[in-house]
């Protein structure tokens, strides 16, 4: 079975991440054939301190949490891909400095090379890096000049994590049997700077300390590399107190250019396979940032397409030696106006699979977004009821009689103590998919979920009203309410579903069974109020 | 058994059943056994028949109506009033079987009827009504009411 290694590359990257984590935790993931599916995953930016970047660290953090004690009844989907990230936190991110402050003329010994010998080498830097280049501190990226940040990216510390992660994978690999996917942006600085680095046929496709090259001459590895150019997507909102180093949204398009046409003449790059991602409605993402905390952009929708490029490249046939560069195909997708919708998406290359991968998707988005709604109101309330509730409406559902007890059992009641730090860890990161669903919708063009719907005010703090819990996405719907015939406590309540979990799942903590339940009910719910197909 | 239409056709044959055993066969043999002071035991058992067929009506009826009210949509989401529903067609039951058995008593006040009989009619009367009632909805309540019943 193929490993299928995703690598963020600065703040867009981190981004990219963010939503493929938040769709694998949905059931969304790569196809590959077997009972788990594994997604490798690591970053690369040095502004360690990137709001973006933090964000995204810290949902992974959470997500192996969550993964880590779940346990799946059946068909259901949640948290269903298995991530695989270095177990040390630090490790998962290639910072590339070790100190902070680092400048590139520290990092090239500028200020040293004043011997005779070397004064040329000295020159040479000066022409090709401004003072002000030389002596920025980079702790906060490269502001957008991936100039410096292809000359301090060309080290690969390639014994450590996180590239000891693709590595350790390797030695038992097949022809193309690696599947290694790099995203980030091309307009940018660490994206734009690392993406033809990491993708030069030498660093890593064709590594030789390595061993990565099968055949070199014919072009065989034993890594498919794969990537995702993101072209200007959106504006930042300009502040006029900011840094002297870096680069508005009015760069964008002309660095975009001037990259294409690197990457159009050079030879050097490894790339079996390339998406370009881009969006003409060029939507404000917040305010404009250098670097560090500050620079928390607010999610996009084109983020969920890189992840939808990158799962389609996980996801395609194996590829063989025969049937390498056989064929060329597209992953396009169009629309007729501004509007975006569940339809205007690209889903896969394949012609035959677009329908069932669309339905897929929009199910398990659905899904996630019914059930965590669900969870962090109702199932919440449940949670956080009096001890002495149990005579409160909400304990003669069935579906609690049915599966839970009041007792200090960890297999029957899911508010033991043991239960609800678990359950705690599973709401804060359903918190965190509302808040970031709800970001996407953020956006006028943008017809996937509605935000007025889910929150008060469009920011997550707190839902609506669960009876607009048949309303989420902005399409028409069935508008199935919170109690209504086919509504989503009659799904909870549903007896085949009490009847399957309650019988199957009696090795499982009541967390665990409260979980599923919610899930199963959600899907149940999602099939019946909203248009899957 | 908690599925529609079989919770209603269940009920109501149980009612029938239920009236039969009571009111016929056992109510033939209970008439047989009263000592009564004017009128004659067939008179009474006409009474006690009627009686139970009206306790035996109102238990059916009770039990199909919250069948119904129980399966409507809007009931899983407010359960609080479902089981005040419940509680009242309860009492209600328990009321109408007292006074079902007021009323015999007292078209039978002449009679001299030992009061351990009158206990027994009570009984017979109670499980058309409240207990039936119990019983049904205990077994029979549609899912999103079937935790309201006492004792569930």
């Amino acid at each position: 079975m193929p490993k299928n290694f995703l690598v963020g590359i600065g703040g867009s990257g981190a981004k990219i991440a963010e939503s493929a984590i938040f769709l694998c935790a949905a059931g969304f993931s790569p196809d590959t054939g077997g009972d788990q599916d594994k997604l490798f995953l690591f970053l690369v930016d040095p502004d360690r301190g990137n709001g973006n970047l933090v964000r995204t660290t810290k949902l992974i953090s959470s997500y192996l949490e969550c993964k880590k004690d779940f346990q799946a009844h059946g068909n259901v989907r949640l948290f269903h891909t298995d991530l695989k990230v270095p177990d040390d936190e630090k490790d998962r991110v290639w910072t590339i400095f070790d100190k902070t402050d680092m400048t590139l003329s520290e990092w090239i010994g500028f200020e040293g090379l004043n011997k005779k010998e070397e004064k040329d080498e000295q020159d040479m830097m000066s022409v090709l890096f401004s003072k002000e280049e030389l002596n920025t501190p980079l702790n906060m990226g490269f502001r957008g000049h991936p100039s410096i940040g292809s000359v301090v990216m060309t080290e690969l510390p390639e014994n450590n994590y996180p590239f000891k992660l693709l590595w350790d994978e390797l030695p038992e690999g097949k022809p193309f049997d690696v599947r290694l996917f790099l995203v980030g942006s091309v307009f940018g600085g660490t994206g734009a700077a690392g993406f033809p680095t990491l993708g030069h046929r030498n660093t890593l496709k064709f590594n030789r300390n390595k061993e990565a090259a099968v055949d070199e001459k014919a072009n065989i590895s034993r890594i498919l590399l794969g990537g995702s150019l993101i072209l200007p997507y959106f504006k930042v909102v300009k502040n006029d107190d900011r840094a002297d180093m870096h680069v508005t949204s009015s760069d964008f398009p002309i660095a975009t250019k001037a990259a294409l046409e690197f990457y159009d003449t050079k030879d050097s790059l490894g790339f079996d396979q390339v998406y370009f991602v881009g969006d003409s409605l060029s939507q404000s993402v917040g305010e404009f940032s250098v670097g560090s905390t500050s620079q928390s952009n607010k999610p996009h929708y084109i983020e969920i397409v890189s992840s939808l490029a990158a799962f389609d490249f996980f996801s395609q046939e194996p590829v063989t030696v025969e049937k390498k560069e056989k064929e060329t195909m597209y992953f396009i997708a169009r629309r007729d106006s501004n509007r975006l919708d569940w339809n205007s998406l690209p889903f896969s290359r394949s012609e035959e699979k677009i329908t069932k991968v669309r339905s897929d998707f929009k199910l398990r988005l659905a899904t996630m977004t019914v059930f965590c709604y669900a969870l962090v109101t109702y199932g919440r309330s449940i949670l956080n009821a009096e001890e002495d509730a149990r005579n409160k409406d909400e304990f003669r559902h069935s579906w609690w009689k049915d599966n839970f007890k009041f007792k200090e059992d960890d297999f029957l009641n899911p508010r033991t103590a043991r239960n609800k730090e678990y359950l705690q860890k599973v709401m804060r990161f359903a918190e965190s998919y509302l808040a970031w669903i709800i970001d996407i919708s953020d956006y006028d063009n943008v017809q996937l979920m509605d935000k007025t719907k889910l929150a008060e005010g469009g920011k997550w703090r707190s839902p609506v009203n669960l009876t607009l819990i048949g309303e989420l996405l902005k399409e028409t719907s069935k508008k199935r309410g919170w109690a209504d015939n086919g509504g989503f406590l009659q799904c909870l309540d549903d007896e085949e579903i009490n009847n399957k979990i309650a019988k199957d799942t009696r090795t499982f903590t009541a967390a665990n069974r409260l979980l599923n339940l919610f899930y199963e009910g959600a899907e149940k719910f999602a099939r019946g109020n909203y248009t899957i197909n | 058994m908690n599925k529609s239409p079989l919770n209603y056709l269940l009920c109501m044959a149980l009612g029938v059943v239920l009236w039969v055993v009571t009111a016929i066969f056992y109510g033939g043999a209970f008439s047989e056994a009263l000592i009564l002071a004017n009128t004659t035991p067939e008179a009474f058992l006409g009474h006690l028949r009627i009686v139970l067929g009206v306790a035996a009506f109102a238990g059916v009826f009770n039990c199909i109506y919250w069948f119904y009210y129980g399966s409507l949509e809007e009931v899983a989401g407010k359960l609080g009033e479902a089981k005040r529903f419940w509680r009242v067609s309860f009492i209600l039951q328990i009321i109408l079987s007292v006074a079902l058995l007021f009323i015999l008593v007292l078209m039978n006040l002449s009679e001299g009827v030992h009061t351990s009989f009158w206990l027994i009619i009570f009984g017979l009367l109670s499980l058309h009504t409240w207990f039936f009632f119990w019983l049904c909805t205990y077994f029979m309540s549609p899912r999103p009411v079937k935790n309201i019943p006492l004792f569930r």
